[in-house]
């Protein structure tokens, strides 16, 4: 635990002054009850000038339970160090109205639209949220709300029957516009094999983007709901990894790990090296696709179509590994279940073949003109504005700020020193190529150069795991959990960073073995806004221009919003669950 | 005229197609050399409109390799196109969510007729780890009656959708 002394305890004496300590098992998470809204307002005042970042913010009913209310948990997390905030707010009993952190931190806003949406919790002083982008699209649902307990699915079923999403206007009908302006709408479909939402643009002429709306929603599925109707403790991971495909195992390993700290087990060693390295082939397969994907959207068909091959490759490694083209079914809370030995050597030769061929197509790419003049100073998302509204992951990284679940909060085999050392070193220090000496500057540009970079790291990461690997033939490394023996109503917390960014899950156990309630937050949810400020004209001083008095006005084509947004590549199925 | 189709030209002729569509079904379909240009055999090219009805994104991913260089389905004259007008076959990846619903009736009912379904996935039938969700629905009886083949997989490899689809293009004559 790289939490020292002082932080932890300037922060618990100001977190004291607003609310009551609870107790907290594990060392790197402090727990605090607030009652009073007003407060919870000034803490998070506090928190922002500290630094503070939202990770995930979820409502939960109970009450059923000993409070008798609702209640709201916000988890934040120190800038640096490796401590998470805790912060539990009990809303008064019959209290549906809650103070919005919105104010301190803007990533609030799609969770308070979950809680609107599936709790019926309304902010005090904002708006009615559901008023924007909306998860139902039936917001004449009256009382019924999918995540309250005293609701049953039929009668949700029901009532959603009535009220098919709307094709157009989701967000309500647009107002009128100056002459000149247009509303662009798009989606749900869209034209290419991708996920269904509709971007309205608001064009101020033919091609410049003035205004980008999204409204998702449309792939919900009621998986919250469902963690709690058909699964229980021990067979979660089925569902986690359903709720995005693409990242099926960061999700598993996240459930799992909130398990395992619900029962208080360290799963063994090789367990944990295995996630490790799974986790990395992960990140390989999908940023070598998302390379492929943005040079096929510039019609630079011959990289993108050597990259798709790799892609393949990948993906075949993994069936051959795992069985399973995406890495399902060997997470298990408690360890990894292997379908077959493992044959590291194998597996070190492979990914090493894939990774140099992928690194000289890559150089290809960024030394390419027609590639740079379509990426650089392309949808651009700043540090500040990424900072701002609270992006993660590799967007976050890719705008010059250092937030990586896997150095500042290292799970599994991450805490290693030498797995540190690669990181550190390679995020930070050592550029692979050298035009990589270049800054993180958000822009289409630093996505692209930094899934090389990662697509790298992950490659030595993969040999430092499997160095370790003690050649045994047995492929069973699980330990059994004693989840009787948990306190009824506990919780625990799961995180692990996927190659879109941190993945949280957040599971409470009820009475029996059972899941009382599971909060998944697939890192989309927090960068979906960051596409939306990308797309936008901006007036910023451009990095290389020579007068850097002068600001510039940047503004979108319409025609870059396949690169931008394939460049962020988010889940709409993590989204809206 | 190709090639092949000067190699098959007079089959087509010495035959009414209702024998010669008799006659393709008692062909062994898993041997490889039937399961290549399959669609040219058949004498058309088959377009596709992909439609996402709901998924967990992990279908996209393999619909999307059918047409990498390794699979390149599109050598075999099946594309993908972009709007249901111009489509043979509309291919909807599950489970259904209610919020889909809307769009893909939209999509269906702008289809030429005959407007054939294919759906893919083991999210379509009961037992599934989305089955019972609240928002999750079954496929309306409309699209369910157009319903030519269903893929079942979880979803299922590139492998698998290529040999149905195959299948699918030499009985569409």
């Amino acid at each position: 635990m790289t939490a020292k002394l002082p932080v932890s305890h300037s922060l618990r004496e100001l977190c004291q002054s607003f609310g009551t300590e609870l107790h907290s098992r594990i060392p790197n998470q402090m727990h605090f009850l607030v009652t009073d809204g007003q407060r919870l307002l000034k803490l998070g005042e506090h928190l922002r000038n500290e630094n503070f970042y939202l990770v995930t913010a979820f409502a939960n009913d109970e009450r059923e339970l000993e409070d008798h209310s609702f209640k709201i948990y916000y988890l934040f997390s120190h800038p640096v160090q490796d401590l998470f905030l805790f912060i539990e707010q009990v809303l008064p009993p019959e209290k549906e109205e809650y103070e919005s952190l919105e104010p301190s931190f803007p990533a609030v806003a799609p969770f308070e639209r979950e809680m609107a949406e599936l709790f019926g919790l309304f902010p005090s002083q904002a708006a009615h949220p559901s008023r924007r982008a909306s998860f139902l699209h039936a917001p004449a649902l009256g009382s019924l709300y999918p995540l309250r307990r005293d609701c049953s699915q039929s009668e949700i079923q029901a009532a959603l029957a009535g009220f098919p999403a709307p094709l157009a206007n989701p967000g309500g009908s647009p107002p009128l516009l100056p002459e000149g302006e247009m509303f662009l709408p798009v989606g749900p479909i869209h034209a290419g094999v991708i996920e269904p939402g509709v971007f309205l643009f608001r064009m101020g002429n033919e091609t410049r983007v003035e205004e980008l709306q999204i409204h998702l929603g449309y792939t919900h599925k009621g998986i919250e709901r469902q963690f709690q109707n058909r699964f229980d403790l021990q067979t979660g991971w089925r569902l986690a990894e359903g709720v995005s495909g693409d990242s099926a195992f960061a999700h598993s390993l996240a459930y799992c790990q909130a398990v395992e700290a619900l029962a208080g087990v360290v799963v063994p060693a090789e367990a944990s090296l295995l996630r490790g390295v799974f986790l990395e082939l992960e990140r390989v397969a999908n940023h070598i696709g998302d390379c492929a994907a943005l040079a096929h959207d510039m019609a630079l068909d011959l990289p993108a179509s050597d990259m798709a091959v790799l892609r393949e490759k990948c993906l075949r490694l993994h069936s051959e590994i795992a069985g399973d083209r995406f890495l399902r079914g060997m997470n298990r809370p408690g360890g990894v279940l292997l379908p077959q030995p493992l044959e590291p050597g194998k597996i070190i030769k492979a990914v090493a073949k894939i990774i140099q061929e992928y690194l000289g197509l890559a150089r290809l790419l960024t030394e390419l003109n027609g590639f740079r003049e379509r990426t650089i100073q392309v949808g651009v998302l700043s540090k500040e504005q990424a900072t701002q509204i609270g992006v993660t992951g590799l967007v976050a990284r890719a705008s010059g700020i250092e937030r990586d679940f896997r150095i500042q909060h290292p799970f599994g085999p991450y805490g290693q020193p030498n797995a540190q050392g690669l990181l550190r070193t390679q995020m930070t220090g050592n550029r692979l190529l050298d035009l990589m000496s270049r800054e993180m500057r958000g822009d289409v540009f630093s996505r692209f150069l930094m899934r090389v970079q990662e697509v790298n790291l992950s490659a030595h990461l993969i040999d430092h795991f499997l160095e370790q690997w003690p050649m045994t033939d047995s492929t069973d490394f699980c330990l059994p959990l004693e989840l009787e023996r948990v306190n009824a109503f506990d919780f625990g917390i799961g995180y692990a960073e996927g190659w879109r960014g941190d993945v949280i899950y957040w599971v409470m156990k009820d009475k029996f073995n059972r899941i009382y309630r599971c909060k998944v937050r697939d890192p989309s949810t927090l960068n979906w806004p960051g596409l939306k400020v990308a797309m936008e004209p901006q007036t910023a001083v451009a990095p290389q221009s020579s007068n850097l008095n002068q600001p510039t006005r940047w503004e979108t084509a319409l025609a870059d919003f396949p690169i931008i947004n394939k460049s962020f590549n988010l889940s709409y199925s993590g989204n809206d669950l | 005229m190709k090639q092949s189709d000067l190699f098959l030209f007079p089959l087509k002729v010495g035959l009414s197609s209702l024998l010669w569509k008799r006659l393709l079904q008692l062909l062994p379909w898993q041997s490889p050399i039937y399961t290549l240009h399959s669609a040219r055999q058949s004498g058309r090219s088959v377009a596709i409109r992909h439609i996402d009805g709901g998924s967990s994104n992990a279908a996209e991913q393999e619909v999307t390799a059918l047409f990498n260089p390794i699979y390149d389905l599109e050598r075999f004259g099946f594309e993908l196109v972009t709007s249901p007008r111009a489509a043979d076959l509309l291919l909807i990846t599950g489970p259904l969510v209610r919020n889909m619903e809307a769009a893909v009736l939209a999509a269906f009912h702008a289809m030429p007729e005959p407007r054939r379904v294919v759906t893919m996935g083991d999210s379509f039938q009961d037992g599934d780890i989305f089955s019972g969700c609240y928002a999750v629905i079954p496929l309306p009886d409309e699209i369910a009656a157009a319903r030519v083949a269903h893929i079942p997989g979880d979803p299922p490899t590139p492998k698998q959708i290529m040999a149905v689809l195959h299948e699918l293009s030499l009985l569409a004559k």
